[in-house]
């Protein structure tokens, strides 16, 4: 399981769909994930919905090249969000217990299609909004997810990318 | 450094710091004018507050003080409490602008004549056109050192330029180039050249791209004419018995209020806050808010016709190496209404980290279609397009009913509309750049819908007739004469061009005109 170092931020909770504004941040050093015991590390997200979570996260931002470790950091720090908001606690407790009760509490069962379509169903919910929002904020900072997607990240501690390829692209027609 | 006193009334007052407030006020203090420039933002030190990371410098830089969208626009949806992507710093947005510096044509000073009425469209001829504005032009170039000027030479292409060209070049078109960017591809000016970090938006951790941060702001201080006061957000414009402003009122970084004297107040606060100001200092003699005897404070809001196109190919492209907005395509920037809209488009390429693209390719997406391109961010291509929205009366900032910020005062609502002119432009430019990318082999593309807007323009409009517009062809309100504005919210028409350039240029002639105007004692 890989450390988690996740930025908590407000983001996009309060919006249907996108950045709602006054994105605030400030580190969390949160859990260490050394091993399988961390969901009843948590300080408000139940351990029994940590999985959920967890599949949830992978659900809506599937990366096949990602363990479940980078999803179960983002939990981590939305843990540390719900640790201050007890609203939110009981938000993601109740909206990850109605998920899998929906699916006949066999959420984590049904295949990656399945999965999908249960969450369409919920998709205009404040708690499915909360997670996605903090997801795709938590998920893209994490700098072991940049490297799996290509991005190099901060430039300037090694010169900018002017000796460092910013023109080597070889494959275009000659013009 | 020089400090003026509270009760100094010979002092002009400049409040904002970034393209207009920043360059008026450093022209004014050159000129030996005495200038109080008043910044709700915090002065960074480019050298060592500025990050490589998006959201920390998201956090740092950006106006994120309560805002209110209304509307069918995509941003309303998208970001419903953050319609503008702009600063609050010292600088202002030139910390976080791409550095593009073009200049308007000559048609788009005079869009009510060129292009004819249209309908829901206020459109208006400026009051100044190109030629007055030609030798301000000249000067702002020279003073930001935009490349293709000057014989400064252009920035080195890019991956990202590059993918954009070669398409650009196989569908024939004939006017792609590194663009004029205000960004150092020599040192010059005591700053030194860019080093295609990739972090534009970010603050640029070189200074190689100009912001008035560090070339303004310290230009004026060593004049000993200027006083910048940082982390002062001006909450009211005051005047006396004659209707002349008087002064401002602010509050200091501690939420203590203070009030500034001023010979002359000039508001450069962009279009959102500077409208709101004005209509926040109402008073019994101007109930509807500072020249706002036309009704058009805050009207007519402009933010571009924007979108953006991403595209998915075989090959890496490691587009974030380089300049954000590396090159530009100008052909489609013309007026030529048998694409079926007036009014033109600029193309130009953009790249957004992880991060950001995470949150801007497509808000609210999830699921494969989504991640899909995340997987393939090192292989993508990224350009914008930017392009001339229609004014309309309806789009508006106005006070919030009810919605208070950290003062108590009304917060701004942004209320935008698309116009049908908008919608047909931003699908012409979608499809123009998908078949650009297509023609160099990209395999699946994206039609990103706008970001919170950067380009705000227009709502206290320039125009000939005071019935017309808020200000004169000078920037001058045309109730108070002591009073002006001089930021981008006094274009009477958005123009296709990133507006940067055309403010500085404004900003230099306003300051002509108001030390002119100061030594024959009319102001």
């Amino acid at each position: 399981m890989s450390k988690a170092t996740i930025n908590r931020r407000q983001f996009l909770e309060t919006s249907t769909r996108g950045v709602a504004g006054g994105v605030v941040a400030s580190l969390v050093p949160t859990l260490v994930l050394a091993d399988d015991n961390w969901p009843s590390q948590l300080a408000a997200i139940e351990s029994s919905n940590a999985a959920m979570l967890v599949r949830m996260c992978r659900v809506l931002y599937p990366h096949d090249g990602l363990s479940d470790g980078h999803y179960a950091d983002c939990v981590v720090s939305l843990d540390a969000k719900a640790a201050a908001d007890s609203a939110l606690a009981k938000q993601l407790n109740d909206g990850a217990s109605a998920l899998n009760a929906a699916s006949g509490g066999k959420f984590l069962e049904l295949d990656e299609a399945a999965q999908v379509a249960a969450l369409v169903t919920i998709e205009n919910t404040a708690f499915f909004q909360s997670v996605r929002g903090h997801m795709v904020v938590a998920l893209y900072t994490d700098r072991k997810v940049w490297a799996e997607l290509g991005y190099e990240g901060p430039s300037f501690p090694y010169g900018g990318y002017l000796e460092r390829g910013f023109d080597d692209i070889d494959w275009l027609p000659e013009s | 450094m020089t400090q003026i006193d509270m009760n100094d009334d010979s002092a002009v007052v400049v409040i904002g710091s970034g393209a207009g407030g920043g360059t008026l006020a450093n022209e004014l203090a050159q000129k030996g004018i005495k200038v109080v420039c008043l910044e709700a933002g915090a002065r960074l030190d480019y050298t060592k507050g500025f990050a490589n990371d998006e959201w920390p410098m998201f956090d740092k830089i950006s106006w994120l003080d309560k805002r209110t969208t209304s509307g069918s626009w995509q941003v309303a949806k998208d970001f419903p409490g953050l319609p503008a992507w702009i600063c609050k710093t010292v600088g202002g947005t030139t910390v976080h602008w791409a550095g593009a510096s073009l200049r308007l044509q000559e048609h788009e000073f005079r869009t009510l004549s060129h292009y004819g009425k249209i309908d829901g469209a206020n459109l208006l001829d400026w009051p100044i056109g190109l030629a007055d504005l030609e030798p301000y032009y000249a000067k702002a170039e020279f003073k930001m050192g935009v490349t293709r000027t000057n014989d400064i030479p252009g920035l080195p292409p890019c991956n990202n330029f590059k993918v954009m060209e070669a398409g650009a070049k196989k569908l024939g078109y004939k006017n792609v180039h590194t663009g004029r960017m205000a960004i150092n591809s020599q040192p010059r000016d005591g700053r030194t050249s860019c080093r295609q970090l990739g972090f534009c938006f970010q603050g640029c951790r070189m200074g190689a791209k100009w912001s008035t941060l560090y070339t303004e702001i310290p230009k004026a201080e060593a004049t000993g004419n200027f006083e910048l006061r940082a982390q002062a957000q001006v909450l009211q414009i005051e005047h006396n018995a004659n209707g002349k402003v008087s002064g401002v009122v602010y509050a200091d970084k501690d939420g203590n209020q203070q009030r500034q004297k001023a010979r002359l107040v000039c508001v450069a606060g962009n279009s959102i806050e500077s409208p709101r100001l004005l209509l926040n200092s109402a008073s019994a003699k101007f109930p509807d808010g500072l020249s706002n005897s036309s009704g058009q404070v805050g009207k007519n809001y402009m933010r571009h016709t924007t979108g953006s196109v991403y595209s998915i190919f075989d090959k890496p492209v490691h587009m974030y190496r380089g300049t954000t907005m590396a090159g530009i395509i100008t052909d489609e920037s013309k007026h030529d209404p048998s694409r079926g809209f007036a009014g033109g488009y600029e193309l130009e390429t953009i790249s957004l980290g992880v991060p950001f693209m995470a949150a801007f390719l497509l808000p609210g997406g999830w699921g494969r279609d989504f991640t899909a391109f995340m997987d393939a961010y090192d292989h993508l291509a990224g350009m914008w397009i930017v392009g001339e929205d229609m004014p309309q009366e309806s789009n508006a900032i106005t006070l919030h009913a009810s919605e208070k910020d950290q003062h108590g005062l009304p917060v701004p609502n942004v209320h935008y509309d698309d116009h049908p002119n908008d919608i047909a432009m931003r699908k012409h430019g979608f499809a123009a750049g998908t078949r650009i990318y297509e023609a160099v082999g990209a395999t699946r593309t994206m039609e990103t819908p706008p970001y919170p807007s950067t380009h705000n323009l227009g709502t206290n409009r320039m125009s000939a007739k005071a019935a017309d517009g808020v200000v004169n062809g000078w920037g001058q309100s045309h109730d108070i004469s002591n009073l002006f504005v001089s930021d981008g919210s006094q274009f009477t028409t958005g123009a296709g061009e990133n507006p940067t350039l055309t403010i500085v240029s404004l900003a230099i002639r306003q300051a002509d005109y108001i030390a002119e105007q100061m030594t024959k004692k009319s102001l």
